[in-house]
């Protein structure tokens, strides 16, 4: 394997059929999708809608119950697959080896498949560590991080992929609306600069509407609607309309009134 | 139950396709072993003192009375090296290091750093099982040829201490070294390094199973820990029968 190289993103994802069921409840249900090189799609939905399990048919850490997810058109579980394309995944909870610090968990990929010397991973390290505002951390333990921090880092691992395909799932949960802000900057930053094709899953409906090219509305296993943000927005679909349109704000302060 | 020893069959096969990249990982092996042997000397060392010590204050004193004081040392030393050391031992360690593996590997598989590693394409079992594996191989073997001496140690103290026995460091040693030869040690050891091998199956098994959470993880290291002390004690018997055929045969 030699060291990855930044390459402008030419990979186009298609989803064909897919079906997964848990314990017999089905929780996608025959979704189609084709996601065009380069762009920003998100993904989104309620809680329980079935996008996090979306995302890792995406990245193939499960196998559907029918369906194909093709990458380029070879499926996601082909293993010469990773040989042509590099994809990542910033997970939920950033699911950063707590055994390792900041400096070894961005470095992993690199160390683990020995694609530089160990003074050249540390330098590409700090370039990435700089790229995500978290410059001089290397050696700081991972269990001391916040919320924020980890998601920070999970997205510098990614990044010394160097993807063709970046996935991030709920990326600004559990953050506060600073933390969230900067964080959406840096995915829309990022697939300007690498033109990776960015998955986005998210419930959170400023951040989905406010960096996609186009998205997706998940309802209950079905993908209900596919179009660009003003596509979404005007939908006359009654779901996409409840879900964009509720307001706690004034339903909270209407019940006080009452 | 077949399922699980499915999944262990299915890992062990895995494990020996990575084990031609062993020694690029040796550094995580050294790692591993130094965390076995800094859990379990010192646990070690008392144990097998008191082992060697307690054969002997059971045995020592209806000996003496049958005028066979001087088969002390040979019975302290038989059934240290052929049978208590490399069992508890083994439950030693899947006590102290395969519920801890588990614990570990359980808690990056609920905490999603296994599924971290695969989209990183870094092989699970390379990174995690493969050098613990290897280092409880190497450690639990080396553990028991200690725990014999300090057992047989043990039981030399008692032997000449205790009123009761009272016989010479010399009898002792003398008929310990006529009656106890190579062969028995190496039948402790070959026990001991199957042993390590189940109970390096078995933790990490468990440990990938893992699911739901801290609930899960406990769940999981008490089923690694009893899985294990269960197949160590049936495969012992069988063990035994094996090696006791093998030593009968010319």
């Amino acid at each position: 394997m030699s060291p990855p190289v930044p390459t402008r993103s030419n990979v186009e994802l298609r989803i064909l059929e897919l079906h997964k069921t848990y314990a017999g409840v089905p929780v996608l249900k025959g979704i189609d999708l084709s996601i065009t090189p380069g762009e920003i799609f998100v993904l989104m939905g309620p809680s329980g809608s079935g996008k996090s399990v979306l995302l890792r048919q995406l990245i193939g850490l499960e196998m559907p119950d029918a369906g194909e997810v093709l990458v380029n058109g070879k499926s996601v579980h082909d293993e010469t697959l990773r040989a042509e394309c590099r994809l990542a995944m910033v997970f939920q909870s950033g699911a950063l080896l707590n055994s390792l610090t900041v400096g070894q968990n961005v470095g992993l990929y690199l160390a683990e498949h020995r694609l530089l010397p160990p003074d050249e991973i540390e330098q590409v390290v700090v370039q990435k560590l700089r790229l995500v505002g978290l410059q001089g951390q290397e050696g700081r333990p991972v269990s001391e991080l916040s919320g924020g921090m980890r998601k920070r880092v999970a997205i510098a691992r990614a990044l010394v992929m160097e993807p063709h395909l970046i996935l991030y799932d709920e990326p600004t949960s559990e953050l506060d609306p600073l933390s969230a802000f900067t964080i959406a900057e840096e995915i829309v930053e990022l697939n300007r600069r690498t033109g990776a094709t960015s998955v986005v899953v998210t419930h959170d409906r400023d951040l989905g509407l406010g960096i996609a090219n186009r998205l997706g509305i998940l309802f209950d296993g079905e993908l209900l609607q596919v179009g660009t943000p003003d596509q979404i927005r005007q939908s006359s679909h009654p779901l996409i309309k409840k879900f964009l349109g509720v307001d706690f704000r004034l339903t909270t302060s209407n019940r006080h009134l009452s | 139950m077949f399922n699980t020893i499915g999944e262990m069959m299915l890992l062990l096969l895995e494990f020996f396709r990575t084990l031609p990249r062993a020694w690029r990982e040796r550094q995580k092996v050294y790692e591993q072993l130094f965390e076995i042997g800094n859990a379990s000397l010192l646990m070690a060392c008392i144990l097998s003192v008191f082992i060697g010590g307690v054969i002997a204050l059971q045995t020592g004193p209806v000996l003496v009375e049958r005028g066979l004081a001087s088969a002390i040392g040979g019975l302290v030393g038989l059934s240290m090296c052929k049978e208590l050391a490399p069992v508890m031992m083994s439950v030693l360690i899947a006590g102290r290091v395969g519920s801890a593996m588990t614990a570990e590997i359980g808690s990056m598989r609920v905490y999603q750093e296994i599924d971290a590693l695969r989209t990183m394409n870094i092989n699970p079992v390379q990174y995690l099982v493969m050098p613990r594996m290897i280092a409880i191989s190497i450690a639990l073997p080396t553990l028991v040829v200690f725990a014999v001496l300090v057992g047989w140690m043990g039981g030399a103290l008692v032997s000449v201490y205790n009123n009761s026995i009272a016989i010479t460091f010399e009898a002792y040693f003398s008929n310990l070294s006529e009656m106890v030869g190579v062969e028995d040690v190496l039948n402790g050891l070959i026990k001991s390094f199957v042993f390590a091998v189940i109970i390096g199956l078995v933790s990490c098994q468990q440990g990938f199973e893992t699911i739901g959470g801290p609930r899960g993880i406990g769940r999981s290291v008490t089923k690694s820990v009893v899985n294990s002390i269960v197949m160590i004690l049936i495969l012992d018997y069988f063990l035994t029968r094996l090696l006791l055929f093998m030593d009968s045969q010319p």
